[in-house]
């Protein structure tokens, strides 16, 4: 009888927690894939919410194009995301799901006065994740959002996920979510940084964001700079916005987004387009990574810290448009000298902007925590300060391993010089 | 129901070491150690660790001369209402820890599953679960303590891995945290956390013999140990001490923190799962050992009609507190505080009168009370 009526509860206990009491079904839900905030005076923020369409989705979003097939936006203007989101579940019949969120896009304007007020809620509300992609826009969100149009992708989700993953290929941004972010505006291991993001007019125009200095044969970018046309559509991920504390206070070009993303030790692989050290008018194309991981070390110099930096480089040769033979070794030499070279100057540009800055992206700051007795003696240190003072000595050597799928180079004929 | 078996062997001590002892770590509690120990948080339960294994060693070693379970033990070297005062301690102990689980298990159910559930009916689930628990008695309970042990800590070791990508390894420095001094007195201000272990010589009459509690203790407490500092470590590493002293859950910050790829994300309902499991599991073995503690004491022959009043009386208590924060900082201070009677003090006081007694001429104790 005890063993009927124990089984009688147990089955009672499961039915009570099968959860189903507050489920929804999936077309009862609004699902918001990213979300942009701008400013709009003093404590009022607009906010654009990009909702999936769920037909399109399903539909693998085929159609005749525009936006509508796979998002809508809705922009609401309100004291901040609490308050927006209540009034958003008054413009829908169906309940709006942020879980599924996966990009802040915050305007510059915004990002300059300070993200401590939005990041901090976004820790604290369930529904958000440190997964969440932040990036920083040059113009409005609700413009960048608006233009975001991806052809290629049939799931807008997809396409921010993807986005946060192609960085890889050229190092040209960095990865930046919102843990990330969070972790370094709460503990001293480097400053804040997100993507840095902007529209392109698509004109063909170049707009390149500082100077070629030889062995240089590439401009380097800001958002939007890029001479580019044609059907994609207008946003463009180059680069990344430097913070101190939780204002934004400075820019990063792609190639100096490189160049930290080389000294944190997480740059994977990009082409380098290189001056030919024997026919400074001709260039040659390098396939780049990292030999190993950078090995930064510390030491305190009259207060001062000094960190040596040791960076190895691998190359593929994948054009010699010279037919210079660079496979044989003494030319070999020659061209990871030049590799080395145009590295070298790339970081310390980067390294002299941070440091004027006092952002530190790398996270030099890092390796000065175990030269601190306690904690509490690391954190009344003013650690961008001593970031600003820091020498920096770059030892940076290249070996370049591989040739493609030649082994030497040979002069066209009757080519003339 | 027959609570004197003596049938319990080295895998069911273990496991149930275990769970009082590691359960309690999916709360709030080590934001709490991270705040004192900043960096140094890891060193926090190895310091109680071997602190609490040695005076536990040596009740052990008082247990092997004078026959007997805890409540037999105190009785003999220092009196019945000595002994009647300490099972209450440990009765208090345990009783108030169940009380303290059920409720932060029923609220960090509506905070990361269940967020519309009504509060009283998440008490009543886990009350209920657990009483049905407590029916069946500890051996079962142990048993299933020990088929879930293993899913446990595979579980918590693959998020640690999984969380690889996100690690800083300078997050623990300064090495020595707030200073080594700090962490020491911290380290030893929380061995209450470890009172869990005493439910050995408490069950002494279900485990085989002495031989038995002291393995499964060392096996037991000792992967309790480890997996306390994987898991501060892992922790540590992701988010600092900075993020960190803010998390309400931390273990359920790590899993939501995992993200591998687009196929491998999201894991935290699994987790979800498994912590509700053993968070039952907790709770109706802490109310067991304190509805024991009151049999030994009173000489009941059975517990089961102690068995409903005890998990009514234990939902009523674990409501008390007006909100979150209040448990909290009530669990932190009997940690430090109360909890230490339990897991230090009194076996030291035992093992004192056993000496005593002994320099005193007297050799040998008779079996039984």
């Amino acid at each position: 009888m005890a063993f009927r009526l124990l089984i009688l509860i147990l089955l009672g206990i499961s039915l009570c927690i099968s959860g189903c009491f507050g489920s929804r079904e999936t077309d009862d839900i609004a699902y918001v894939i990213a979300v942009g905030l701008d400013k709009k005076g003093e404590g009022v923020v607009e906010v654009t919410y990009q909702i999936a369409l769920p037909t399109a989705q399903g539909s693998g979003g085929q159609g005749s194009g525009g936006n509508n097939e796979k998002f809508i936006l809705t922009t609401i203007t309100a004291a901040n995301l609490a308050e927006a989101r209540n009034l958003l579940t008054s413009t829908m019949s169906r309940f709006p799901s942020l879980t599924h969120i996966k990009a802040f896009i915050v305007s510059e304007e915004y990002a300059r006065q300070g993200l401590g007020d939005l990041i901090g809620p976004l820790m604290r509300f369930r529904e958000f994740r440190g997964s969440i992609m932040l990036i920083v826009v040059r113009d409005t969100a609700k413009a960048f959002m608006t233009e975001n149009n991806p052809r290629v992708e049939t799931q807008i989700s997809k396409y921010y996920e993807g986005a946060l993953y192609t960085n890889s290929e050229s190092g040209f941004y960095l990865h930046s979510d919102v843990h990330d972010f969070y972790i370094r505006l709460k503990n001293p291991v480097g400053s804040p940084y997100a993507v840095y993001a902007g529209l392109n007019p698509k004109t063909g125009e170049i707009h390149p964001a500082g100077i070629k200095v030889p062995p240089e044969k590439t401009d380097e970018y800001l958002p939007g700079g890029t001479a580019r046309s044609g059907e994609q559509s207008g946003p463009e991920f180059m680069g990344t916005a430097l913070f101190r504390a939780d204002k934004m206070v400075g820019t990063l070009t792609n190639e100096e987004t490189r160049a930290v993303e080389i000294l944190q030790g997480d740059f994977t692989r990009s082409y380098l387009v290189i001056e030919d050290p024997l026919k400074p008018k001709s260039s040659i194309n390098i396939f780049l990574r990292l030999g190993q991981e950078p090995v930064i070390k510390i030491r305190m110099n009259d207060g001062k810290p000094v960190f040596d930096v040791k960076v190895r480089f691998e190359g593929e040769i994948t054009s010699i448009p010279s037919g210079i033979n660079y496979e044989i070794e003494e030319y070999r030499k020659l061209l990871e000298a030049q590799v080395s070279l145009l590295m070298e100057y790339q970081m310390r540009k980067m390294l002299q902007k941070t440091q004027e800055l006092k952002s530190d992206p790398v996270g030099f700051i890092a390796y000065m925590r175990p030269t601190f007795k306690t904690h509490g003696d690391m954190i009344k240190a003013d650690l961008p300060e001593f970031y600003r003072q820091a020498e920096i000595n770059l030892d940076v050597k290249t070996a370049i391993r591989r040739s493609g799928l030649m082994w030497r180079s040979s002069a066209i004929l009757g080519r003339q010089e | 129901m027959s609570y004197q078996s003596g049938k319990m062997g080295i895998s069911e001590g273990m496991a149930l070491v275990f769970m009082v002892t590691f359960v309690p770590v999916f709360q709030s509690i080590w934001s709490i150690t991270i705040d004192r120990a900043e960096g140094a948080a890891w060193m926090i339960p190895v310091i109680n660790g071997i602190l609490t294994i040695c005076v536990f060693l040596l009740l052990l070693y008082v247990m092997e001369r004078v026959p007997g379970d805890l409540i037999d033990v105190s009785g003999k070297l220092l009196g019945r209402p000595v002994a009647m005062l300490i099972g209450l301690v440990y009765f208090a102990h345990f009783y108030i820890e169940a009380a303290l689980l059920l409720r932060e298990f029923a609220e960090n159910t509506l905070l990361t599953a269940l967020p519309y559930l009504e509060f009283s009916v998440a008490i009543l689930f886990y009350s209920s679960v657990a009483a049905v628990i407590l029916y069946i008695g500890i051996e079962p309970l142990a048993r299933g303590a020990y088929i879930v042990m293993p899913v446990l800590v595979s579980g918590v070791l693959m998020v640690v891995i999984f969380l690889y990508p996100k690690f800083i390894f300078l997050q623990l420095a300064p090495w020595q945290g707030p200073g080594l001094t700090v962490v020491l007195i911290n380290g030893v201000q929380v061995s209450g956390f470890n009172f869990g272990l005493l439910l050995l010589p408490i069950l002494g009459r279900s485990l085989h013999d002495i031989a038995t509690i002291r393995y499964a203790a060392l096996y037991g407490f000792g992967l309790s140990i480890l997996m306390r500092v994987v898991m501060l470590l892992g922790f540590t590493l992701v988010f600092g001490a900075g993020a960190g002293r803010e998390k309400m859950l931390p273990f359920f910050e790590m899993t939501r923190a995992v993200y591998t790829s687009r196929y491998l994300q999201r894991i935290e309902s699994l987790f979800i799962l498994m912590w509700v499991i053993v968070g039952v599991l907790a709770i109706a073995l802490t109310l067991y050992v304190s509805i024991y503690i009151i049999g030994r004491m009173f000489d009941l022959p059975t517990l089961r009609p102690l068995v409903i009043p005890a998990t009514l009386v234990a939902a009523q208590i674990a409501m008390l507190p007006p909100d979150i924060t209040s448990v909290l900082l009530l669990h932190a201070n009997l940690i430090t505080a109360w909890y230490n009677i339990g897991a230090i003090i009194i076996p030291l006081f035992i093992a004192a009168a056993f000496f005593v007694r002994r320099k005193g001429g007297k050799k040998t104790w008779p079996s039984g009370c």
